[in-house]
């Protein structure tokens, strides 16, 4: 596993010469955005000063004759065009910029911290994986999307991950429609060391269950995700709640040193972690409020701090290969 | 309809029903115990179904140790044999986890057998049985401690006793169960 000072001198090495080829690449890219920016800005400006003045009455439509008419109508017309017209064009330059820095920055970083990943700016996991976890099972999925796709082989263990949000459109009873967001941030699916058949939950502790063990008959053992399993781990049990298809399993997938490896993940990860095992996969969701691995075009230089925070979440989630102890393969799958 | 009558008709009510759900609870917690139970026995048993396999493995590179192997075939005939309680079973069942974890141990001395294809797989199942069965005890114990538990617990405690249900006893789980069998660390040593 890289250190965070190998990743610096990366960074040293990588991306502090002013001149390599795509960073003056992304710094014409750049001007032209602004350019357009400033463009599109002026516009809008004009836009406005017009529409001021005929609400003020500086220029009073109703005295104005047929011709001026037409000429003030058509120069609004045009401004308006002109206008979107430039902040598209925008849009396209920031998209051009953000895949040179997604070929360029974001390949080579996960490059450097493992030779055997593969990089898809565009792709992401299929929503059949998401909804196999179904980590949400009271939201329906309206708008499902991604982008950031990584997939690779760390010694036995297949991993792949990408940058995902799910999204639920409701209707209310007069008719709006309003969208609420269910998850957004990294989803997960490592090739677990051991075979299973059921399914089982490792899910953020809500706290609630303190209060309910108090009625013996109180606490929910039945939910959408099965039953409640308890286990012996006290830390683990004060952060996560488990819940499984199969209370034998569930022992047997979360074995006491898996357990005591997860309060460790949870810890570094300083996140709600929501984890799903099944078809001998586990699958992982962290909800990140950031946008990842994406670029900031307000910046000139290529920045430390925004790649080390990248650097600091993919190391995150490739180490979880060695804190889940995933390569060793003391059982029947291989 | 009075206050009174109400007040009564929902002392009642309740005089009834909270029995019924403690009640049910405990049938409940009792049932899961049973179940579990059930669920280590066919462990046990698919344990029992891996020895002839592993001892037609060993046998022929292991000429020293003989008698482990005829020690560990017959435990496994008098668990089958179905003529046992179920605290000789536990016994039995300690003794027999010794001894294939013994076996294992001893794999180190013979490279060829360590090598052979057959053995590697059949090692494999072994770990993944011995975890399955330690989930088992994991799960019978917790199991039994929910149930105990709640038998113990005022009001439940006094349907409990009327029902005549008893603690019942947990598995024993020695340290050196507790941690995951690690045979790459043992070879290693």
């Amino acid at each position: 596993m890289k250190t965070i000072e190998e990743f610096k001198s990366f960074f040293q090495y990588q991306f502090s010469d002013a001149n390599a080829p795509f960073v003056i690449e992304l710094n014409a890219l750049r001007t032209k955005y602004y350019k357009k920016l400033f463009i599109a800005l002026g516009f809008l400006l004009l836009g406005i000063v017009l529409v001021a003045f005929v609400s003020i009455g500086t220029i009073n439509y109703d005295r104005l004759e047929e011709a001026e008419r037409v000429i003030l109508i058509a120069s609004f017309v045009i401004i308006v065009t002109v206008m979107i017209f430039f902040f598209f064009s925008m849009g396209k330059e920031y998209n051009k910029y953000r895949a040179i820095f997604k070929e360029n920055v974001i390949r080579k970083i996960i490059n450097f911290i493992s030779p055997d990943l593969n990089y898809e700016p565009n792709n992401y996991i299929p929503i059949t994986d998401f909804k196999t976890a179904n980590f949400f099972p009271k939201n329906h999925i309206s708008n499902y999307s991604g982008d950031d796709n990584v997939s690779g082989k760390l010694d036995k263990t297949n991993i792949r991950f990408s940058e995902i949000k799910a999204e639920e459109e409701k209707e209310d009873s007069e008719g709006h429609t309003s969208t609420t967001t269910i998850f957004k941030g990294l989803f997960i699916i490592v090739d677990f060391n051991k075979h299973f058949n059921g399914k089982t939950y490792v899910l953020p502790d809500k706290n609630d269950k303190t209060f309910k063990k108090f009625f013996i008959f109180g606490e929910k053992r039945n939910t959408a995700f099965g039953e409640l399993v308890k286990l012996e781990s006290i830390d683990f049990e004060q952060v996560f709640a488990v819940y499984s298809t199969d209370q034998i399993e569930a022992r047997y997938i979360l074995s006491t040193s898996l357990m005591e490896r997860l309060v460790n993940f949870r810890r570094k990860a300083d996140n709600n972690i929501f984890i799903c095992f099944a078809n001998s996969q586990i699958y992982i969701a962290i909800p990140i409020f950031q946008d990842l691995f994406e670029p900031r075009i307000s910046k000139k230089e290529i920045s430390y701090e925004l790649l080390s925070g990248y650097f600091d979440i993919l190391r995150l989630v490739i180490s979880i290969v060695d804190e889940l102890n995933l390569n060793t393969r003391l059982w029947t799958k291989e | 309809m009075d206050l009174t009558t109400i007040l009564i008709l929902v002392a009642i009510l309740l005089l009834v029903i909270l029995p019924l759900m403690l009640y049910n609870s405990l049938v409940r917690r009792r049932n899961q115990v049973d179940n579990v139970f059930a669920s280590l026995d066919a462990l046990l048993k698919k344990r029992y179904d891996l020895i002839p396999n592993l001892i037609a493995t060993v046998q022929t590179y292991m000429q020293h140790e003989k008698e482990t192997l005829t020690r560990i075939t017959e435990l496994r005939n008098k668990a089958i044999s179905g003529t046992i309680s179920s605290n000789e079973s536990v016994e039995l069942n300690n003794e027999i986890s010794g001894i294939l974890k013994t076996i294992q141990v001893s794999v180190e001395n013979y490279p060829d057998l360590k090598a052979s294809t057959n053995f590697v797989q059949l090692q494999g199942s072994l770990n993944e049985v011995e975890e399955q069965i330690s989930a088992g005890r994991r799960a019978y114990n917790a199991a039994v401690t929910d149930f105990n538990t709640a038998i113990q617990i005022f009001p439940a405690s006094i349907l409990a006793g009327m029902m005549k249900f008893t603690p019942k006893t947990l598995f024993f789980i020695s340290e050196a169960e507790r941690q995951n069998v690690n045979v790459k660390n043992l070879f290693n040593n």
